[in-house]
């Protein structure tokens, strides 16, 4: 039984799950600074308010999976990712407290309503940053982090950065879509317009710098080069799908491409980083931590994940259909 | 201008987990206070209970959030303050964080959402359970996070196998020396968090004159909850002060303010010291003839035995250790005094009308974020120099992070959080200066389960809604 | 006399403090904890405050 690669499994697992949920949390939140309408704009924050804490709690997750599982990688990784580790930290925040501090107020509603977008903003660009500097590469010396902080303002990162920007909108976009009144599901619609073909340009921009300017990927290329192949091809039918069918089919169909689109680039991203959890220096193995610790998350996971999605489902459902014009109020 | 990375890791540190700490004490308070509520609500079907109920709801929503926010920089702060520690430690406590998450932050957040919002979407009795299952999650919670924390404070379960931390036995790891004593203290600080802030609130509407049956109900529920729970807490507080004795004596030789081997008999017990660690004495003392022995060996001569008992390279800083420490022992008195008066003004039935006692219980309203806080330091100030006791010493586990960007950062969070509590703040005092609102005569939850399988039914605009706003 | 009865209810105060935080040993800790929470349970049952003047 390969313990770390299924503790690895389980760390891609809840990440997925993060990227995913969170991430139309985060694209309905960076909508809102483009949503001129006040009535419209608490009708988006409506619709996600009551799911986004179970969302947001799966990057918790795997960031403690790593500290359990793969202690050496984390103490790599955190130093490495300083400064958009806490500015995402920082910016979540900002989007967590605003939540419940825009109900509070009418008169000054729309200054937290500007600080859940920027930090919906803020967060998913720093997130974008973290994976283009992981792809980038992490400098490892001694099994310690070796490089710079400032080595992420660097092209691949920030080029990431806005590609996920444009990857979360077309998921908040969609989310809108399947949960929103005409006047929002209008708006998620010419949003997705712009969203998802410039997402997709992007992220084929990204893919194919990172190609020139890391080595490591250049020899994932050449040893899984059919499976890749065969994801771009996939991606850019996704997004073209996506793109060419904004108004018309079934309120569920953007949300759903768009989700197609992150299992498509997260499956992608996998292929080219794995073995490595410190790209390009440390493996899986390498920097696991005992069996024991493994063993103890790995059967804390397998009892509970079941439970906390059975859950959660449930509480997605008792929220299900439209979003109620005049929120959750009494 | 030469920083030190260690300094400012380690202050910031401090104060993202300081402000941290008053968040979850609320909520872990407060959420077991509003399961309570409801239940009595169910129970009784007072309408009193609802509103009660709906009061504390808004002022728990948000410390709530804050709380978790502030809890996810702690999970990635190990890593980016202190990298070593996290490399040594993680096989240890990051598996205790993951069934952390796993069990206890996906039960609250899973069901908040139902409590907060679903009151008119299902019925009282899933509500009801909605509530307690975010009061058991905050419960399990703080068990697991304690256990990590007592795990660095005693340290037990493990070996070091190839120079890396390798857990022998999860059993030691978990209910490790110190935590069967830690995790009841803190809970039980949580409850008393609660008590005093309801209290506190109620008793001010009482010298107001407004809110009358709010502020009766909820003075007397929150000093009768109050008065059990701070006698529980000064009989769990001395169990704690007699484990930490015996397995972190550095620590509680610090709190005491002792310097000599064995000081002298019958020893006093100090409430103002003007400690000198560089001589290693007390440039000026003050205390109370005898408790020191009475407190401290419970006994009339004992001697205590003080910080020179620990090598120099191994002892806290006495001055921070001792005066947190006796910030919370003095609040600890004054709320088992506060509790003591209750129950006497309730025997003369003058609970309400005793004005300068509820004076006293406004100004008590913050006395279980503060005893709380000061606890904490005295818990993590005293195990320096050590970040995990005996094993690894916090100098030790810094970060390879330029200074620059640790002091850039604090700066950033100290920032962030100003706005985040001034925010609380602000709208905490709205809520209490608008008060508790009306109950409504047909007092019921209005949701039910059949509801919630047709929710079209509840758009219908002939509803009255309020927004939870002014 | 009232005031007597403030004083006396003081001095059991401070004597229970004492017993409860262990001056005469873990027992009589116990014990007295117990006495303490039983005796406050017995006031809230036999003088409810909503009924108290204003």
């Amino acid at each position: 039984m390969d313990l770390p690669l299924l503790s690895a499994s389980f760390v891609a697992f809840a990440l997925t799950l993060y990227v995913i949920l969170d991430g139309f949390d985060l694209g309905v939140g960076i909508l809102l600074l483009f949503q001129p309408a006040k009535v419209s704009r608490d009708h988006m924050v409506d619709s996600i308010t009551p799911t986004w804490d179970g969302n947001e709690t799966w990057i918790i997750m795997a960031g403690v999976t790593l500290l359990a599982a793969f202690p050496i990688a984390y103490s790599i990784l955190l130093p490495a990712f300083y400064l958009p580790v806490i500015l995402m930290l920082l910016a979540l925040g900002f989007r967590g407290v605003s939540f419940e501090f825009r109900v509070q107020t009418t008169r000054h509603r729309r200054r937290w309503d500007v600080a859940f977008a920027v930090g919906s903003l803020v967060a998913a660009f720093m997130q974008g940053v973290i994976v283009g500097g992981l792809v980038q590469g992490v400098t490892v010396a001694n099994q310690r982090f070796a490089g710079g902080v400032l080595n992420i303002v660097r092209p691949l990162p920030i080029i990431s950065g806005v590609t996920l920007l444009f990857g979360y909108a077309v998921l908040g976009a969609g989310w809108l879509k399947l949960k929103s009144n005409p006047s929002v599901q209008h708006f998620a619609s010419r949003s997705l317009r712009v969203a998802a073909p410039v997402f997709g340009v992007l992220f084929g921009i990204g893919c194919i710098y990172a190609f020139n300017i890391q080595p490591g990927i250049r020899s994932q290329w050449a040893s899984h080069g059919t499976a890749l192949s065969c994801l771009v091809v996939l991606f850019a039918v996704v997004a073209g799908t996506l793109t060419a069918l904004t108004e018309r089919g079934r309120p569920a169909l953007p949300l759903f491409l768009g989700l197609c689109l992150f299992v498509v680039g997260i499956s992608g991203m996998v292929l080219i980083v794995f073995p490595y959890v410190v790209p390009f220096s440390l493996s899986l193995w390498d920097a696991a931590s005992s069996s024991t610790s493994q063993q103890f998350v790995l059967i804390g996971a397998a009892f509970v994940t079941p439970v906390v999605l059975a859950y959660s489902a449930f509480a997605y459902w008792i929220f299900r259909g439209r979003t109620p014009e005049k929120g959750w109020g009494e | 201008m030469r920083l030190d990375p260690s300094i400012l890791a380690r202050i910031q540190f401090a104060f993202t987990v300081s402000f941290h700490i008053i968040f979850p004490t609320m909520s872990i308070g407060l959420a077991s206070f509003l399961a309570v509520i409801e239940a009595l609500w169910l129970k009784t079907k007072d309408p009193l209970y609802l509103q009660i109920y709906k009061f504390w709801l808004s002022i728990f929503a948000m410390s709530f959030g804050i709380g978790v926010v502030t809890g996810i920089v702690l999970s990635f702060e190990f890593g980016l303050g202190f990298a070593p520690f996290a490399n040594m430690a993680g096989p240890a406590i990051g598996s205790l964080i993951a069934l952390e998450v796993l069990t206890a932050f996906f039960l609250e957040a899973g069901f908040l959402g139902i409590m907060l919002f679903g009151l008119h979407r299902v019925g009282p009795k899933l509500h009801f359970f909605a509530t307690c299952m975010v009061a058991v999650g905050t419960l399990i919670s703080a068990s697991w996070i304690l256990a990590a924390n007592s795990w660095m404070q005693t340290p037990a379960g493990v070996e070091i196998r190839d120079s890396h931390l390798t857990v022998v036995n999860w059993r030691d790891v978990i209910v490790n020396p110190s935590w069967p004593y830690r995790l009841p203290h803190m809970l039980t600080a949580a409850y008393l968090t609660a008590s005093f802030m309801v209290a506190g609130v109620g008793a001010w509407y009482l010298l107001r004159g407004k809110h009358q049956s709010f502020a009766r109900r909820t003075v007397s529920l929150g000093t009768a909850f109050a008065t059990v729970l701070i006698a529980g807490q000064v009989f769990i507080g001395d169990l704690v002060y007699g484990t930490m004795l015996k397995h972190q004596p550095s620590k509680m030789q610090a709190a005491e303010g002792f310097w000599e081997k064995q000081s002298q008999s019958p020893a006093p017990y100090y409430w103002f010291i003007i400690p000198d660690q560089t001589n290693q004495r007390n440039r000026f003392e003050a205390g109370i003839p005898y408790l020191g022995s009475i407190w401290l060996t419970h006994s009339l001569r004992g001697r205590v035995e003080g910080l020179r008992n620990t090598p120099r390279d191994r002892q806290p800083i006495m001055g921070v250790v001792f005066y947190a420490f006796r910030i919370m022992y003095g609040l600890a008195i004054l709320m088992f005094t506060m509790g003591v008066v209750s129950l006497w003004l309730r025997f003369r039935g003058r609970l309400f009308s005793s004005r300068w006692f509820l004076w006293m219980l406004v100004f008590m309203t913050p006395s279980g974020i503060i005893a709380t806080l000061a606890g904490w330091y005295v818990a993590e100030t005293g195990r320096q120099p050590w970040v995990i006791y005996g094993m690894l010493r916090t100098v030790d586990a810094i970060s390879p992070v330029p200074a620059q960007a640790l002091l850039s950062t604090l700066i950033a969070f100290v920032c962030v959080y100003a706005v985040f509590i001034s925010a609380f703040l602000i709208f905490t005092l709205h809520i209490i200066r608008r008060g508790p609102a009306a109950a409504p005569p047909h007092a019921d939850a209005s949701g039910s389960l059949k509801n919630a399988f047709r929710p079209h039914v509840l758009d219908n605009p002939a509803r009255v809604v309020n927004r939870r706003i002014a | 006399m009232r005031r007597l009865g403030g004083v006396a209810a003081a001095l059991v105060g401070v004597l229970f403090f004492f017993i409860i935080v262990g001056v005469f040993g873990v027992r009589f800790a116990i014990a007295g904890l117990v006495v303490f929470i039983l005796g406050a349970v017995v006031v809230y049952r036999a003088f409810p405050a909503e009924g108290a003047e204003l």
